[in-house]
Parts: C-alpha cells; structure tokens; sequence
C-alpha cells in the first residue's frame, strides 16, 4: 500500500453490541493512524451511509476498510459484504464474528470478504491481524482451507483455467488445512513467510471469482441473466 | 388318451373335402376341397358316392354331427349306422366316384389317413376341454383322496375326459366312420355324459356341505348306469328322449342342491366363500351348455355344429374351479396347488408343442425341442406370469404402504400410533372384525384362513383380524407374507426412531453437562476472580468452549484429523508467539474417521497442557503424538522440555485435575512421567469404543 493518502481514510463497522462496536472502532482507530471510523448497528444503517458516501464526498474521504458481523438483527452480513466487494473493490470487507464456524466464513470468504476476525481475540493480536489483513496477509484457519480445496477439487462444467488453483496454491492449502501455521507451511515449502501469505490473498480472491463465475453460469442456465 | 383319441381320427380314410348337406339342392355341398379331392371345386353338390361295387345317394342323417341329438329313434340311429358303415367300407376302396349334380362324376383315391392339420379347431378344443378337466379334476383328488366331494369331483373330471375327446372323433368325421367304432364311441360319449351330470349331482349334495346320506351319491350314479344299459339294450324307443331327459333332470336337481347349499352356507363365510365361486363357475358352465346345446336337441333343433364349441363352456367350469381354489381355498387347497398344477402343464405343453414340431415341420428332434423351448419361453411363461399378477397376486400401491407404515411408525407413541395401525390395517385387509389379542410373536393365520393374527409393535397391541374383505373371503398365505413384511418395516423404522431419539437425548445431556463442566466452571471462576487480566483470560477461554461446544453440536461429523488440524493450528499459534516450538508432525493428527466423544476431552487436555506449558514450564519444545490405534483406541502423548512439575502438587481446582476425572469417566487412563533430559510427559490412552456406545 502507498504511505501517502492524499485524502481521509475511512472504515466502517457493522455490528449490533454498542459496547463491541465501540471497541471495534476504537482498535481500527489505534491500528490505522488518522483512520476516520463510522459505526453502523444494522444492515439498514450501514447501507444508508454507503448510500450517502456513494453520493459524494468520495473525493475527500475513501473507504479502505469495513468489519462487518454476520448475524445482524436485520439480516446477514454477507449480503452487505458482498455488496462492498462488488462495488467498492478498493475497500477490504472483513467478517467479524464470534463463532469460527466454517459454513458462515467460507461463505463470506466466497462473497468477497478479504479476512475474518474473532471477537474474543485480545486486543493487540485482534490490532495486530487487521494490519496484517490489510497487508495482504488474511488469516485461513484448517477447516477453511479444508474448505476451499474441497471446493476446487470438483470444479463446475466451463470453469476456465484462471479459476481453479494452482498447483502451488494447492499445496499451501493441503498444508494449511493440517493444521500447520503460515510460517511452518513456507519452511515446509522453501517459500518465504510473505510468500506464502500472497499465495492466501490469492486463494481468497479465487474463492470469490470462482463462486460469482458459479452464480452467474446458474443464473444464465436459469435464463435470470 | 388323447393319443389314442388323435390316433383313431387320422387313421381313418381322407378325400381332402368339407361337406355339409343342403337341403335345396338336395345333397351335399363341398365347402372346401384339398389333398386328393382338390380337383373338385368349392360349391360343387355331390349327390352320390360309389365304388366298384356299393353306391349311395346322401341323405341328411349322413351328415349328422352328433346322432345322440338329431336322429330321433333307436330305429333311425340303426339305419344310420348302416349306412355309415356302407359309406366307410367305400372310402377304404382305393377309388370313389363321386356324383355330381351336373352330371359328373369325380374320381378320388382317398388317402389312407388323414394329416393332422385337417382336423378341425373344434376337435382339438374338445380334446383339450377333456384333458383340462382331467387335469384340474385328478389334480384335487390327488391331495384330497379322502373326501367324498374330491371323489365325485374326480368322476367328474374322468367323465369329462370320456365324453368330450371321444365326440371329438365323430363329431369332426370327414363323412363316416365304421359302424360298431361310431357306435362304441358315441356310446361311451353318453355314457360319459350321463356320469358327469350324476357326478356333478352328487358333488353339490356334499361339498361343501353334506345334504344327504353318503348312499344317495352312489345311487345317483347307479341309476345313470342303469338307464345307460336300459338303452344299450333297447328299452327305449326314443333315442333324444333316453339320451337327454335323464341328464336334464339331473341338471334341474342340481340347481336344487346348489339353491340348498346356498341357503344352508348362510351364516358360515368359509363355505360361502367356496360355494359361490364354485357356483357361479361350475353350474352356470353346465346349465349353458344344457340349455343352449342339450335342451334344443330334445325339441327336434340339431346344435350339434356348435356342439364341439359349447364344450369351451366346460372349460370355464374348471378353470373357475382352479380360480376358486385359489382365491377361496376351495377344497382347502390354496395357491401352491395351483403351483404345482401349472408346473404340470407347462411339462405337457413343452411336451405337445414338441410333438407338434415334430410332425407338423418335420423338423429333426433336436431343433423341435430347440422351438418348443423358445415358444414356451417367449409366449407360454410369460403369458403365466402377466396371468399370474392380473388376477391372482394381491394388488397393493407399495408407495402408498410405505408412507402408511412410515407415519405409523414416526407417529407418536401412545393412543394415536395404534389407531392410525389398526386403520392401515382396515384399509389393507377390510375385516370385519378387528380387535386386540394376545401377542404370539409372529403373525399367523388362524382357523383356515378365518382370522389373522398379528404380533404387538413397541405400544401397539396385538391385533386379531377376522373375515377379510367383509367376509368375502379368507386370509391366505398372501395376506400372511404382506403382514410380515409390514411388520418387519414396522419394527424397524420404530426401532430406528427411539434409537435416534437416544441418541437425542444422549447428545443433549452431554452438550448440558459440556455448558455446566466448562463454560459455567470458567465463567464462575471469573465472576470471583480479582485479577482483571484473569478474569478477561477466563472469559475467553469460556466464549473458545462455547465455540467448541458448537462446532460439535453443529457438525457431529467432523472427522478426526479435522478437529486435530483446527488444535494443532492453535497449538502452534500460541506457542510461536512466545517463541516455543511445536513438534506435532501433521501425520500423526490421527485418521479421516468421525471424532466420537473423546475429542472435547482430547482438546482441553492439549488446550491445559499448551497453557501449563506457556506459563510455568519455561520449555522450548512441546511435542505432541496421537495415534488411533485398533477399535477406535485413542493414545495421546504430549510432553515438554521445562522444568517438570510435581501433578499430584497442584490444587483440585486445576483444569488438569478436572480433566483426569473426565478422562476417568471415558474409561481412559492418564499418566504422568519424566522424559529423559527432563521436563513432562503426559500419556492418555482411551480404550476402543464399543459398538453401541455410538453416541
């Protein structure tokens, strides 16, 4: 990322626990100096600003990052997620929850979320992994990547060849979803840690092309597109 | 029999010509001609035949079918008589002219016998209404020899067998027969014909009940004997009269007795059941064929052209017989009968359709068989089978049974589950009668088929079913298959249901006592504890076992090496973040099979350890080993580098202390050691699983 922003960045939380949003926005706060953080108790608020910030003000003030929860009292967080991916791709959407349930991040990770943090992590390592997630460097627990290479090893009839993993993806994958940490996976592979970490980003965002592609083809198969 | 009955009909001479008499021309009209007489075309009237020495100009009589009906007088039957054996002595000549009414005269040499294929449909339908009967008939004595009504059944069919294969021969003659061979035949025709009537009499006065005593049976038939040898020797004058007024009666009588039986069968459903079919099959057979063909006769109309057809009516008569045994145990037989009945058939069709090959194709014996095998296989089985299922296996909708027997089972347990069974039964068997009983185990078939008996499911009583389909008919083998196989699903989805309900509930009390021994425990320790930074440590480790107590909630599933890799991957996290190194080689995070219960256990162990490790061991190795041995068995070593510490030290309120206790209560065992070069080993071993210990 460029050390130099010639103009406010911005981050957003979602989430319905004052108290938790609070916290939340106080730790964007300390790990990005400078950071302008608005907070949203719903769906129905966080999209009203966006529908604001989409309206003007861009100029002066960009959207670089959004933690948002999944289980919101009016509906789920993946939607929004999904609506931050598609249509401000500069920003980072990051799922905060409390409950690592794969089934809930994976879908999220497949709607564009770029990392996922617990709630209940302390507050230096939660600071700690949202610079890293902003670095390029997402988390991806085993069940995860258990996960995602369940999901390319069968992939849809038309998928083209930048869709599916490669070989060196797989690997960190199969490594990581043995339980095996990042830095552990690149002694394993000869690969630098940071390496490795990239090779992260770009299975995350696989994981996103692959499934829009997915949902399109059925949309068109359905005659909807 | 037949063989003998096909044998004589083609040994007798052939001109190749079908002649009927036509009363405006005066003589007989060729219908169709072939073989030796195919010069003479079809419409041509013959007035006389001759030979070198004998000529004779065709009357009417000479093309009677059946004299019994049509000739009038025992003096008319003599002069026909005489003139068929004047008309056979010509055929047998090498030649015979034949007068036309044109004038001319045709010359044939008949041949010595005639083909098979001359013989008319109506000779073999004959032939094959006799063995029919026979067949069925023979076939019910030979389990039932001791019943008077099987006896009498048994003379019917041995009639039948007398009387329709031997009007086969003279009804179908080409012109003539020799005389005493007509007569022998025709005789034995009536003689036939008067004992089925006396055997069909004498049935109805004792199947299914017994109207007299066993003496007037015998005198039945020893009257139609009598009257037989009267007209052998000529006590009558009336040929018609003496060969029908008797049998008349006799059919007449047997309304009566069936009119009887009927009434007396009244309250008893077995017997009702039988008599109605027996009736409706047996009677109303015969008493068509004596109206339409026998009663005319006694009036001056000659039937007898339809005659050889009419007997198709007897063929009805016994194949409801067959039908009746198999849908209402008929003489106490039952489906099994018919079994072996049509196993028999189906070796005499094989055998005649060979014969047929044989003779008809004059094909060599090995390819006949070949043919008949692939006849039988292609229409003979098939069409048994498609008969089999149109009209004699119980019809019921399999999908509808199944959902029936599903929402019996999954309904729930209490008055509702056995209403809901008792109607299902209703609606499958329409008893008249259905009430609890006294649970034998199995389902049975009681009073010959009156009552059904079937067994208690889980809170359903017993059941006895009595008078299947309204009374209408009886339980059968069937019946009893299909109650089995309802049973059997039955049993089993309940059995399936309170399995998983266990299940349920085992699961539900191990997820409670994980809340209470875990979340509670910390949350608890939290509230009292003064240290900020503990407490805050506390809770966290309270909101990990919720997420674990989840995860195994919500995916029961999980496989070992799953669960393995998640802690691993934590394990490692904690540790490198103070610089300690974790040995756990990803190999050894056990096998792809489901958790089972000791995982939560296996994880706070590692979790304890992990901790104990960080904040009191000063080690800078942690090596962790798990290995899934035979059955399940579960061996985790765990041990560090640091300073060691005495376990038996610590105070009761050390997690490690409540683990030993759930360790305890797995069965499984937990023990401390000292690895060379210092610091703690921990080995915990949990026996195999046992096979019902599943949940």
């Amino acid at each position: 990322m460029s050390a130099y922003h010639p103009v406010r960045r911005v981050g957003l939380v979602v989430e319905d626990l004052a108290e938790i949003r609070e916290w939340l926005c106080d730790c964007l706060r300390r790990a990005f100096d400078g950071m302008v953080v608005v907070g949203a108790a719903d769906l129905r608020e966080a999209r009203a600003w966006l529908a604001a910030y989409e309206e003007g003000g861009r100029s002066e003030a960009e959207l670089v990052i959004a933690l948002i929860d999944i289980g919101l009292p009016d509906g789920s967080g993946v939607d929004l997620i999904r609506y931050v991916a598609a249509r401000h791709p500069a920003a980072l959407p990051v799922v905060t929850t409390i409950y690592d349930d794969d089934g809930h991040l994976f879908e999220a990770i497949a709607g564009g979320a770029r990392g996922y943090l617990l709630k209940d992590l302390e507050e230096d390592l939660l600071i700690d992994y949202l610079r890293r997630i902003e670095g390029g460097e997402p988390p991806l627990s085993p069940s995860i990547a258990h996960r995602i290479l369940a999901h390319f090893r069968k992939p849809p009839p038309g998928t083209t060849e930048t869709d599916r993993l490669s070989s060196r993806e797989t690997e960190v994958l199969a490594l990581l979803s043995k339980g095996m940490t990042v830095a552990e996976t690149a002694r394993q592979l000869g690969l630098k840690p940071q390496t490795v970490a990239s090779y992260v980003k770009l299975i995350y965002q696989k994981l996103n092309i692959s499934t829009r592609a997915e949902a399109t083809r059925e949309a068109i198969r359905r005659g909807l597109a | 029999m037949a063989v003998v009955v096909v044998f004589i009909a083609v040994r007798q001479p052939w001109l190749g010509l079908a002649l009927s008499y036509d009363g405006s021309a005066g003589g007989a009209a060729v219908l169709r001609s072939a073989g030796p007489g195919a010069a003479i075309p079809a419409g041509t009237t013959l007035l006389a035949i001759a030979d070198g020495v004998d000529r004779l100009h065709f009357v009417p009589d000479d093309f009677t079918i059946e004299p019994a009906g049509s000739i009038g007088t025992y003096e008319n039957h003599g002069i026909f008589l005489a003139r068929q054996e004047r008309l056979s002595r010509i055929l047998a000549t090498p030649e015979v002219m034949l007068d036309d009414a044109q004038g001319r005269t045709w010359t044939v040499s008949p041949r010595p016998s005639r083909p098979f294929t001359s013989l008319p449909a109506d000779f073999w339908v004959q032939l094959f209404v006799g063995l029919f009967a026979w067949l069925i008939a023979a076939g019910i004595w030979a389990f039932r020899t001791g019943e008077t009504g099987a006896r009498y059944l048994l003379l019917s069919g041995f009639s039948t067998l007398m009387f329709a294969p031997l009007a086969a021969i003279y009804s179908t003659r080409e012109l003539a027969l020799p005389a005493t061979l007509f007569r022998t035949i025709n005789d034995l025709n009536f003689l036939g014909g008067s004992l089925f009537a006396a055997s069909l009499l004498s049935l109805l006065l004792y199947y299914p009940r017994r109207l007299a005593p066993l003496w007037v049976g015998k005198a039945i038939v020893g009257v139609f004997v009598v009257w037989f040898v009267a007209q052998e020797l000529g006590v009558f004058e009336s040929m018609t009269l003496a060969r029908r007024l008797l049998v008349m009666i006799a059919v007449a009588a047997t309304f009566f007795a069936a009119g009887l039986q009927w009434r007396i069968t009244r309250a008893d459903p077995i017997a009702r059941a039988a008599l109605q079919w027996f009736l409706l099959s047996w009677v109303v057979g015969v008493a068509v064929f004596a109206v339409f063909i026998l009663l005319p006769q006694m009036f001056g109309i000659d039937t007898s052209a339809f005659q050889g057809y009419g007997f198709l009516l007897f063929l009805l008569v016994y194949g409801g017989l067959a039908f009746g045994i198999l849908r209402f145990r008929l003489f106490d037989l039952g489906e099994w009968w018919v079994r072996v009945l049509g196993w028999i058939a189906t070796i005499l069709i094989l055998v005649s359709l060979d014969l047929i090959f044989l003779l008809v194709l004059d094909l060599s014996t090995s390819a006949s068989l070949a043919l008949s095998l692939l006849a039988c296989g292609l229409l003979w089985l098939p069409l048994r089978g498609w008969l089999w299922n149109r009209f004699l296996a119980p019809r019921v909708d399999e999908r509808v049974l199944f959902e029936n027997v599903v929402r019996v089972a999954l309904s729930p347990a209490g008055g509702d589950q056995a209403a809901q069974w008792t109607q299902m039964l209703r609606e499958l068997f329409d008893p008249l009668h259905i009430a609890p009983t006294e649970d034998e185990g199995s389902a049975a078939i009681e009073q010959d088929g009156l009552g059904l008996v079937l067994p208690s499911l889980g809170e359903i009583p017993a059941m006895k079913l009595e008078f299947a389909n309204g009374g209408r008919r009886l339980f059968t083998r069937a019946d009893l298959h299909l109650a089995g196989e309802l049973i059997a699903i039955t049993r089993f989805t309940i059995e399936s249901r309170s399995a998983r309900e266990a299940a349920a509930v085992a699961e539900r009390s191990r997820i409670a006592s994980d809340i209470h021994d875990n979340v509670g425990a910390r949350l608890l320790s939290a509230l009292h504890s003064r240290d900020a930074s503990r407490k805050d440590g506390l809770i966290r480790e309270a909101l990990v076992d919720l997420r674990n107590i989840i995860d195994d909630a919500t995916r029961p599933g999980m496989s070992l090496a799953e669960a393995m890799a998640t802690l691993r991957r934590e394990t490692a996290d904690r540790l490198s973040a103070r610089d300690i190194r974790l040995e756990w080689p990803v190999e050894s995070v056990g096998p792809q099979e489901e958790a089972g219960t000791v995982l939560h256990t296996l994880r706070s162990i590692v979790r304890e350890f992990t901790s104990n490790a960080l904040k009191h061991a000063e080690a800078r190795t942690v090596r962790v080993a798990i290995e899934v041995a035979e059955g399940h068995a579960i061996n985790l070593r765990i041990e560090d580098d640091g300073v060691g510490f005495d376990p038996h030290a610590t105070t009761s309120g050390n997690g490690l202390s409540i683990l030993r206790r759930r360790v305890a209560a797995q069965g499984g065992s937990m023990a401390w050691s000292t690895p060379p070069g210092g610091g703690t080993r921990l080995v915990v071993a949990f026996p195999a699983r046992k096979e019902d210990d599943a949940a």
